[in-house]
């Protein structure tokens, strides 16, 4: 599992279907519930300010210097230390993610698509898929990518741009309603989520020739996952306006039951679903393998895939008890991004600080 | 040994296969499910009686008996929507299936006291789409309509649907209103919202029966009224033909239509063919209250002409085009007029016009817009051109009449 080649065509794919997977069906909803009728202006801004975010983890990667991250925090850090540090890294922020996004996957099939299914059903099908895919490797799952990356982008603008028909432009006005500064607010919270996320992309570095290759790689990741979004949310609001789109729990998925072209050209919500089922099992992929990567280098396991069952079934476990109802998951989405600003940026800053300091007594390789 | 364990992995495989066969978890066949095309809402005192139109699938096939009806009406009394769709279950030996609706029905009742209650489980079940058309019936019970035996197709509701978005785009005071216009209308404060009656004439006893349709005048009809005028979710009142009419032209929801006018200079009327209409509000300040011109567009040809007139003469022709101009930008401004003063809310979306172009200004104005709404002043710019005039030039007796 380790050292597994990824070319970065792959990986661009992969990275940009882990960006949209959960942010998409909620994204026009969060992001017009504060910016209202400028929601579409938060993407660009959020994109704009990830390109300088992206800068910075160059420096990091820079100062990985061809180990691999979990290497990375024994070096900097001390052995223990270390140790100690990559464990709550890896349990608090990929793992975690890793049971919420399947708890996320369970709630909207089971609110919107179908109703009837036990969520546990749902979990096992979806973990069953990631269990093997992740068992096999990151090539094996860069090769789906690129399969698969082509059927969602087909999908996708199959699906929104039919929205064209419904869309009232007038929807947009005024513009600045309230000033910049509820884009401003909206945009760091499309930055933290899904963007800041990209720090457990730092977990490829060593999978690339130089950290530049690999930087160039997450940009082009976002810019194409950023226009999805902006897709997404631009047509929502296009079609339903700002005011509706803010009440809905799946916005994305509401808006396309709204096309009827034609009395031919409708009902093809399910294509959402597809979409965003493809895009889940690569967010939930990514998060595994990332997960694994890091507890096996905590415990300096020989087979880091004997960690695989293990993790899956608790996170079954976990996933029926993360949060007790819809209203508390709402309240959580308000506080998500600033638990994402932690990990996904003041962390890495320190890590990049005493790294700064450890690593420049010692020889500059 | 590797025979052994080859047969040993294929058996496993098709162990597991045999987990496909079951199908989905939750599947229903066609034949467990009734579709539901049609709903309407009563208001009760206490709570609601919720009908609904079911398709008879034995009447969809094509050896049907004449004897039955090809659809079932069942309805059910309770505090909600929900509790009363599925204890309607009692009453039918399939699960309701809500996908197909078209046509959502309140009754007077309702919607006086406000659709928002029964409209929040429509928009919550995951079951039922956000395309379905809304009207309320006048005079009538929703139930009473829904029974309705309708003579050109077999299912009614679907009758009722389609009648609805073919008279819109030929008739300007109907209007066909989709949910999701009604959600974006009711998150808005510089709009009001309105909806399309429909009531039953004739013996409507009679309509409920099969006979209806037993001979080629149907002993009852349903028609399609003017719209319905509602402050937040609640209905005010009714507009009449031509101010139901008024409101189509400056909404931008005509597509085409019929335009008449008396005659400039002899007895009789003249119709036109409105071929296109098109309206733009401009919203501007008059000594620092809200003001709005409308501009309105109008192309059409001569449908009809009763007027004694020479049409090859243009200067006729240009005659007929002000008198036009002027009867339209009338019927408009009265329309306009009656809103204000009858129901003083803003079901032409001014008040947003306002909130896309002064932002600022409105933040002070949209909590007492409907008052600023009532004394507002409207000037109505139209402009109308009439194009062709058919494939007659003059009237037939034009030529034998004795030229003054």
């Amino acid at each position: 599992m380790i050292n597994q080649t990824i070319t970065p065509r792959q990986a661009v794919m992969w990275f940009c279907l882990y960006q949209t997977g959960s942010a998409m069906l909620i994204l026009p909803s969060s992001l017009a519930t504060i910016a209202k009728q400028d929601a579409w202006m938060c993407i660009p801004l959020a994109i704009v300010m990830f390109l300088g975010v992206s800068t910075f983890y160059l420096a990091i990667a820079k100062q990985m210097n061809g180990a691999s991250f979990e290497d990375y925090f024994q070096r900097i850090l001390g052995s223990l230390l270390g140790k100690i540090v990559l464990f709550l890294f890896v349990l608090l922020f990929p793992y975690l993610i890793f049971i919420l996004v399947l708890r996320d996957l369970g709630d909207y099939l089971t609110t919107s698509v179908i109703p009837e299914t036990p969520q546990a059903a749902i979990y096992a099908l979806m973990l069953a898929a990631v269990y093997y895919v992740v068992r096999l490797g990151a090539t094996v799952i860069g090769r789906i990518a690129e399969i698969l990356f082509f059927v969602v982008m087909t999908l996708f603008l199959v699906g929104f741009l039919s929205l064209f028909v419904n869309a009232d432009w007038r929807n947009l006005l005024p513009m600045l309603e309230d000033g910049p500064k509820p884009v401003f607010h909206a945009s760091i919270h499309l930055l933290a989520f899904p963007y800041l996320e990209s720090v457990l992309f730092l977990f490829f570095v060593n999978q690339f020739d130089h950290a530049k290759k690999w930087r160039r790689i997450i940009v082009r990741s976002a810019i194409l996952s950023g226009f999805a979004c902006f897709i997404v949310t631009m047509m929502s609001l296009l079609a339903l306006s700002a005011g509706v789109i803010s009440n809905l729990t799946y916005p994305s998925y509401f808006v396309v039951r709204t096309i009827s072209i034609g009395d031919i050209f409708e009902r093809f919500e399910v294509v959402i679903s597809i979409i965003w089922y493809i895009s889940i099992f690569f967010r939930l992929a990514l998060l595994l393998y990332v997960s694994v990567q890091g507890f096996a280098g905590v415990f300096r396991l020989k087979y880091p895939r004997a960690l695989l069952i293990p993790l899956s079934l608790i996170a079954i476990m976990m996933a029926k008890v993360v949060w007790p109802n819809m209203a508390f998951l709402i309240t959580l989405l308000q506080v998500w991004p600033y638990y994402c600003i932690i990990f996904g940026l003041l962390f890495p800053i320190a890590l990049w600080l005493v790294g700064k300091v450890r690593l420049s007594g010692s020889s500059d390789a | 040994m590797t025979l052994y364990r080859r047969l040993l992995n294929l058996t496993a495989l098709l162990a597991l296969l045999t987990f496909l066969l079951s199908g989905c978890w939750s599947r229903k066949e066609l034949n467990e499910l009734s579709v539901v095309i049609g709903l309407g809402v009563d208001k009760l005192e206490d709570g609601y009686e919720v009908s609904l139109q079911v398709v008879d699938p034995s009447q969809m096939s094509r050896n049907r008996s004449a004897e039955r009806s090809a659809v079932i009406v069942i309805s059910e009394k309770a505090p909600t929507l929900f509790e009363a769709l599925r204890k309607a279950t009692t009453k039918s030996p399939r699960k309701l299936y809500l996908s197909h609706i078209h046509m959502l029905l309140f009754d007077e009742e309702a919607a006086r006291t406000g659709i928002n209650e029964p409209l929040d489980f429509l928009l919550r079940d995951h079951q039922v789409r956000p395309d379905f058309y809304i009207a309320v019936a006048k005079d009538f019970k929703a139930k009473e309509v829904l029974g309705f035996v309708t003579p050109f197709e077999v299912l009614p509701a679907l009758e009722l649907y389609k009648s609805l978005e073919v008279s819109e785009k030929l008739w300007a005071p109907t209007s066909a209103i989709k949910v999701t216009q009604l959600m974006k209308i009711f998150t808005e404060q510089g709009v009001q919202a309105v909806l399309t009656g429909i009531t039953l004439t004739g013996d409507a006893e009679k309509g409920n029966t099969m006979d209806n349709v037993k001979q080629p005048t149907s002993l009852a009809e349903y028609r399609y009224i003017g719209i319905g005028v509602f402050k937040q979710d609640r209905l005010l009142g009714w507009l009449n033909e031509s101010d139901s009419k008024a409101w189509s032209y400056v909404t931008n929801n005509v597509k085409t239509t019929v335009g008449t006018s008396e005659c400039p200079r002899s007895d009789g009327r003249f119709a036109v063919d409105i071929t296109h209409s098109s309206s733009k509000m401009i919203p501007y300040l008059l000594n620092g209250q809200p003001a709005i011109r409308l501009k309105t567009v109008m192309d059409a040809n001569i449908g009809e002409m009763h007027c004694k007139l020479d049409l090859e003469d243009e200067s006729n022709l240009l005659q007929l085009q002000n008198t036009l101009n002027r009867t339209l930008a009338e019927l408009i401004s009265t329309g306009i007029r009656n809103v204000q003063q009858q129901y003083g809310v803003d079901v032409f979306g001014f008040g947003e016009e306002f909130h896309r172009k002064y932002p600022k200004l409105w933040k002070t104005w949209r909590n007492d817009w409907d008052d600023r709404f009532k004394t507002m002043p409207v000037q109505v710019d139209s402009e109308f051109k009439l194009n062709k005039m058919g494939e007659s030039i003059s009237p037939m007796d034009y030529k034998q009449a004795p030229k003054e």
